[in-house]
C-alpha cells in the first residue's frame, strides 16, 4: 500500500504536531481503559468475595448495611443477634451449616472476626473455593488465632508469635486486652477478599475479652460478674457490639500488668473451660505473661492433639451469621421466617441479591465514570480533527503536487483519511502499552490499600471493543479533512497566495 | 440478553408452572399459608409440604419462562438462580412452594440486566430428591439458554 508509506513519510515530516497528538490520544486510551479495568475488577473483587452462601443474617437493619458489614467489613452493624436466636435458627430443618461472626475488634487496624471452626470448613469465595491454609493450621482452643495472608505479611507476623487484641475498631486502642496474649497457629493462603485483612479468632477469645474486668487475671469463661463488669447485651438490644463496653473499667487495666500466677491457679479448678489446656500451653512455651509486645521469636505450633478447647464459650450475642441449606430451593421460605422472626427483630438476605442491588444503586456512578473517560477520548480525538486541519492548510501545496503525479482525488482522500487512522491506531497501541505500564505500577497499592487484586490480563473482549469504537471514532475524524482535501482543486495548491 | 444457540435436534417443550403441580393437587394457597404462624409451629422449610412434584418431567427438555433469584455468579454474569413464577418472590411476599421453584444452573453463565424482566429457561429439567431432614424432592434445571420472555 503505497499511500499508507506516503502517509507516514509525510506525517514523519510534521513530527512534533504528529507525536503531541498521538500521545494525547495515547494518554485518553490509558485512562478509559484504567478506569474501566478498575471498575470491573472492583466489581468482581466484590462478587468474588462470599459464594456458596445461602442466607447471610443479622439484625435488623438495611439489606446492604448488613452486607457490607458481615462480608465486607464496610462500616459496621448496629445491632447484633442474640445467640439463643442464633442456636434456635441453626436448628431448624433445612439448615446444613451456619458459620457464626463476631465483628468490632481490631488488631492494629486489621479487623478481627470472631467464628468457630464452622468458619474454615464452610466459608467459601470466588467460585466456591474453600479458604486454605498457607502455614499452621485452624485454631482449636481459645488462645489460638488464625490470620489472613496480608495481615501476616504485612505485619511479618509468623506462627507461634504472640499478640494482642484490642478493643474497638480503629487503629489503635487505648485499651488493649494484654492479659489475653494469642498465639498465631495458621496463616491462610491469599483469597484477594476481605478474608486476607482479617485476624480470625474463637468467639470465646471475643466473649473473654469483652467480659472481663480488667484488673484480674483472664479466665476463660469466669462466671459472669453483675453489671459494671458485664456487659448486659441481652437486655440491652440496641446497643452496638463493637463500642462502648466496660470502658468505665478501662482506666483500671493500666495496673493489670503484673499478674499474679498463683492467682491465676487458685481459679483454676472452678473452670473447666480448656484451661488445663492453656497450661500445658504455656509451658512449652515459657512466655511471661503481662507483656505487651508480642515475642518476636517464632517457635513451633504445637500440635492441636492435647489443646483442644471450647471455641465458643457462653457469647451473649453474635454480629451475623452465615448459613446454608440442604437446598437452595429452601431459600425463599426459610430467609421470610427469620424475616418474621419472633423472638427478635431479625433481617436474612440473599447475598447473590443484594450485591445486584448494591450494583444497581452503583451503576450511576460507574456509568458517570465511563462517561467521562469517554469525554476524555472524545476531546483527545477533536484535537486531532483539529491538527488535521490546521495542517491542512500547510499541506496544499504537496497535495496538489501529489495531484499534479497523476493521484486522483479519491488517492489524496485516502492519503488524508489513512494519516488519521494511523495516528489513533499508534495512539491506542501506545495507550495499552501505558495502561499495562499503570496497572503494574498500581497493583500493590489497590491490593493492599482497597483490596481490589488487578490481574495483568489480555484485554477482554469488553476492553477491545472499546479499542474498536476509539479507531471507529478517529477513523470518522479523518474523513473530515480529507473530504475537504478532496474537493480542493489542483489550482488551489498550485496557485501562489499572498 | 443472551441468545444461547440451540444444540438439540427436537425443539424443547413449551412447559407453564401448571405444568409442575401433579394434576388434581391442590396447592395450598402461600397467602393462607404465610399468613400469622406462630414462630414455634411454623414450618420453617416451607409452607405446603405436600407440594408434589411431576415426576415424568425428570430428564425432559422443555422452556419455562419465570423470574430470576440470583445464586451465584460474577459481577458480569449469573451461574446459578432460582426460577420463580412472579417477581419479588425474593423481596416481600410470600414465597412460592417448593415445587412452584426450579433450581436452575447455567454453565458459563447468563448476563441478566434486571430481575425485573422475565425471561424463558431451556434446558433439562431432574427432578432431584435430597436428604434433608426428611426426604425432599425439587425441580432442578441445566440450561442451555435463557431468552427475554416474549409474551
Amino acid at each position: 500500500m503505497r499511500l499508507i508509506s506516503l502517509a507516514s513519510k509525510s506525517m514523519l515530516n510534521r513530527k512534533a504536531s504528529v507525536l503531541l497528538t498521538l500521545f494525547t490520544i495515547a494518554i485518553s486510551v490509558m485512562l478509559l481503559l484504567t478506569i474501566e479495568r478498575v471498575r470491573q475488577e472492583a466489581k468482581s473483587s466484590f462478587s468474588n468475595t462470599v459464594s456458596g452462601t445461602d442466607l447471610i443474617v443479622g439484625a435488623r437493619s438495611g439489606d446492604i448495611q448488613l452486607l457490607l458489614s458481615s462480608v465486607f467489613r464496610i462500616g459496621h452493624a448496629n445491632n447484633s443477634v442474640s445467640w439463643d436466636s442464633y442456636q434456635d435458627i441453626k436448628a431448624q430443618r433445612g439448615v446444613s451449616w451456619t458459620i457464626p461472626i463476631s465483628l468490632g475488634d481490631s488488631h492494629k487496624g486489621h479487623a478481627v472476626l470472631g467464628t468457630d471452626s464452622a468458619y474454615f470448613e464452610h466459608f467459601r469465595y470466588g467460585k466456591k473455593q474453600t479458604l486454605a491454609f498457607a502455614a499452621g493450621r485452624a485454631f482449636v482452643n481459645a488462645q489460638e488465632v488464625v490470620l489472613g495472608s496480608d495481615v501476616a505479611k504485612k505485619m511479618h507476623y509468623q506462627l507461634g508469635q504472640q499478640i494482642v487484641i484490642s478493643h474497638g475498631m480503629g487503629n489503635t486502642s487505648f485499651h488493649h486486652h494484654d492479659d489475653n496474649p494469642m498465639t498465631i497457629v495458621g496463616i491462610l493462603a491469599p483469597t484477594g477478599t476481605p478474608v486476607d485483612k482479617t485476624v480470625h479468632v474463637p468467639l470465646a477469645a471475643i466473649e473473654a475479652m469483652h467480659s472481663q474486668p480488667k484488673s484480674t487475671p483472664r479466665m476463660i469463661g469466669k462466671p459472669k460478674q453483675p453489671a459494671g463488669h458485664t456487659h448486659a447485651h441481652a437486655d440491652e438490644h440496641d446497643h452496638n457490639s463493637s463500642h462502648d463496653h466496660g470502658h468505665a473499667d478501662g482506666h483500671e487495666h493500666h495496673d493489670s500488668h503484673n499478674h499474679n500466677h498463683a492467682d491465676e491457679h487458685e481459679h483454676h479448678d472452678s473452670h473447666n473451660h480448656g484451661h488445663a489446656d492453656e497450661h500445658e500451653h504455656h509451658d512449652s512455651h515459657d512466655h511471661g505473661h503481662g507483656h505487651d509486645k508480642p515475642d518476636t521469636i517464632a517457635v513451633a505450633v504445637p500440635a492441636p492433639a492435647d489443646l483442644h478447647g471450647d471455641l465458643i464459650g457462653e457469647p451473649k450475642q453474635i454480629t451475623a451469621f452465615l448459613m446454608g441449606l440442604d437446598s437452595p430451593l429452601y431459600t425463599l421460605q426459610i430467609r421470610r421466617n427469620i424475616n418474621n422472626y419472633k423472638a427478635e427483630p431479625l433481617l436474612a438476605i440473599m447475598p447473590g441479591v443484594t450485591l445486584r442491588e448494591l450494583w444497581r444503586m452503583l451503576g450511576l456512578v460507574e456509568k458517570i465514570l465511563l462517561l467521562f473517560s469517554a469525554v476524555v477520548v472524545l476531546s483527545s480525538l477533536l484535537g486531532m480533527l483539529t491538527t488535521l486541519l490546521a495542517t491542512l492548510n500547510q499541506r496544499r501545496r504537496e497535495l496538489a503536487i501529489l495531484r499534479s503525479v497523476g493521484a486522483r482525488p479519491r488517492h489524496i482522500f485516502t492519503l488524508m483519511s489513512s494519516e488519521a487512522i494511523l495516528i489513533t491506531a499508534a495512539g491506542c497501541i501506545l495507550g495499552i502499552a501505558l495502561f499495562y505500564a499503570l496497572i503494574a505500577l498500581a497493583q500493590g497499592t489497590l491490593q493492599s490499600q482497597f483490596g481490589i487484586s488487578l490481574s495483568i490480563s489480555l484485554l477482554s473482549h469488553y476492553e477491545l471493543m472499546l479499542i474498536g469504537v476509539i479507531m471507529a471514532a478517529g477513523t470518522l475524524m479523518g474523513i473530515l479533512p480529507a473530504t475537504r482535501a478532496y474537493f480542493y482543486s489542483l489550482s488551489d495548491g498550485m496557485s501562489i497566495k499572498l | 440478553m443472551l441468545f444461547c444457540v440451540q444444540a438439540q435436534a427436537a425443539p424443547p417443550k413449551e412447559i407453564f408452572w401448571d405444568d409442575l403441580i401433579p394434576k388434581g393437587h391442590v396447592q395450598i394457597s402461600n397467602q393462607d399459608a404465610a399468613a400469622s404462624h406462630d414462630g414455634d409451629q411454623q414450618n420453617w422449610v416451607q409452607p405446603d409440604l405436600d407440594a408434589p412434584v411431576v415426576k415424568s418431567l425428570d430428564g425432559k427438555q422443555v422452556s419455562l419462562p419465570g423470574f430470576v433469584v440470583p445464586l451465584e455468579g460474577d459481577s458480569e454474569v449469573i451461574t446459578e438462580f432460582l426460577l420463580v413464577p412472579y417477581f419479588g418472590a425474593c423481596i416481600h411476599v410470600p414465597p412460592p412452594p417448593p415445587n412452584q421453584i426450579v433450581h436452575v444452573k447455567i454453565k458459563n453463565g447468563v448476563p441478566i440486566d434486571s430481575l425485573y424482566d422475565a425471561i424463558t429457561v431451556t434446558g433439562t429439567m431432574k427432578v432431584a430428591t435430597w436428604k434433608g431432614d426428611l426426604a425432599q424432592t425439587g425441580y432442578k434445571m441445566d440450561a442451555v439458554g435463557v431468552a427475554p420472555f416474549e409474551l
